[in-house]
């Protein structure tokens, strides 16, 4: 329990609720204690004397600012609180109707994303790939064409060296290097163009181009390397060619000599 | 009617209508507070308002456990403590203003008028807690108790302070008489 000061028996002791025998009992202390009677009615009189001390009312705006106030915030939360809300609401309907389907809908998902995960990116990659591959093909073909139609015969021979690195050559570049083997005024560049077209003997049209050739040529260091690689592939499709050349008067002794070793290989 | 601790419940669960109600009932009872406390009107209506701005920031801190205005006035009485903190000596009231505009005053005696007159003056010279425990006994009508759960003191202390404060209260009344 809670020991008074001794002050505080005072105000219980001016108390209007404190029984008279309790009244008694404090007045008997205080006196003890050395408060005279009069005293603490004096005391009790200014007490009550501050009854008369007036304040003036709070003024309109008070009110007007606490309304503002109020209004502003419940906008303020309105705002905040409006898109949760309406979507705790919709969620609260739906839940029930709607967890199975996002059960599958969340199934489905999950196995495109798997999907997505395992085959899309490598298709997407592997064709991104070829994509660029054939770009850069195309580019590179571009290019060697265009030096393959300069002047200078050692861009001609770059553009020859750009083949070297391919795989394959399509019908334009095996119709542009047929062109430049039977055509080129410069021998060192056909003797090129000959080791070129060697490298795609797979392709029929490659070989055929190559027969055909032969008897197109009138350099004999073309004419000998078209027999070696006809040696080579043992492309018997090339005797009547060979044949054919050997009619010709002026042909090289050395070329006549090496051809009919080759027919007799072939 | 819907109790205080009724309203303040439902405002404490978003009905922030509710203030309204509690800011009906209590806006003049904290006006005086701050009032007798400061002595300005317009410093004295700010602190209202932001008495019951904090209610609505720290409603969700209330639980209907206590009194709403136990709750309240402790918002009040830190406010009040720290306005005091920031502009404690300009807290005189212009004490001519209080005994001669108002109507009630008229019909006092001039000897009635200079005691108030100096009442206030007196007040005005009392130390902030022994200004708060008087206003808060005297004028907001608080039991001791209550202003001890406001003032975080047990009821006993509370009781001699208020006394105390009387005892001083006279005796700067005294001095301000000669």
């Amino acid at each position: 329990m809670e020991k008074y000061p001794l002050e505080a028996l005072i105000m219980d002791y001016w108390d209007e609720n404190t029984s008279p025998d309790n009244k008694k009992e404090i007045e008997k202390q205080l006196l003890e204690a050395g408060y005279s009677k009069e005293e603490l009615l004096n005391l009790k009189a200014f007490y009550s004397s501050l009854d008369d001390v007036r304040i003036p009312e709070p003024r309109d705006r008070m009110t007007e600012s606490f309304y503002k106030m109020l209004t502003s915030e419940q906008s303020s939360t309105r705002d905040k609180t409006a898109p949760i809300q309406r979507l705790l609401t919709w969620w609260q309907q739906a839940e029930k109707r709607l967890v199975p389907k996002l059960g599958y809908a969340f199934a489905l998902v999950i196995l495109g994303w798997a999907l997505g995960t395992w085959v899309t990116p490598d298709v997407r990659y592997k064709n991104r790939i070829s994509e660029m591959t054939g770009e850069i093909t195309e580019m590179k073909e571009m290019v060697m064409l265009n030096l393959l139609e300069q002047t200078s015969p050692s861009k001609r021979m770059k553009a020859l060296n750009l083949v070297d690195d391919w795989n394959e050559v399509d019908t334009e570049v095996v119709r542009a290097l047929m062109q430049t083997l039977n055509y080129d005024p410069n021998v060192n560049v056909r003797l090129v163009t000959v080791a070129t077209l060697a490298q795609f003997t797979a392709n029929p049209a490659v070989r055929e181009g190559l027969i055909r050739s032969i008897n197109r040529q009138q350099s004999p260091l073309v004419q000998l390397a078209l027999a070696d690689l006809m040696v080579s592939l043992n492309e018997s499709e090339s005797l009547p060619q060979f044949q054919h050349l050997l009619e010709k008067k002026d042909l090289n002794y050395e070329v006549r000599k090496r051809i009919n070793e080759v027919i007799r290989m072939l | 009617m819907p109790s205080d601790v009724e309203l303040m419940l439902k405002v404490h669960e978003g009905q922030t209508d509710k203030l309204a109600l509690l800011f009906e009932r209590y806006n003049k009872p904290l006006f005086s507070y701050f009032y007798r406390y400061c002595g300005r009107q317009d410093v004295s209506e700010d602190l209202v308002q932001n008495v019951f701005y904090r209610i609505l920031k720290y409603r969700k801190n209330y639980n209907g456990s206590g009194k709403f205005t136990t709750w309240m006035y402790k918002i009040a009485h830190n406010l009040a403590i720290d306005y005091y903190r920031k502009h404690g000596r300009y807290l005189y009231h212009d004490v001519d203003r209080l005994v001669d505009e108002y109507e009630d005053m008229a019909d006092k005696t001039l000897i009635k008028k200079e005691e108030i007159r100096l009442l206030q003056q007196a007040l005005d010279q009392l130390k902030p807690h022994e200004r708060e425990v008087l206003i808060l006994s005297k004028y907001q009508g608080l039991t001791y108790k209550e202003i001890g759960s406001i003032l975080n003191s047990p009821e006993g202390t509370i009781k001699a302070r208020v006394f105390r404060a009387i005892q001083s209260l006279k005796k700067i009344y005294g001095v301000l008489e000669r």
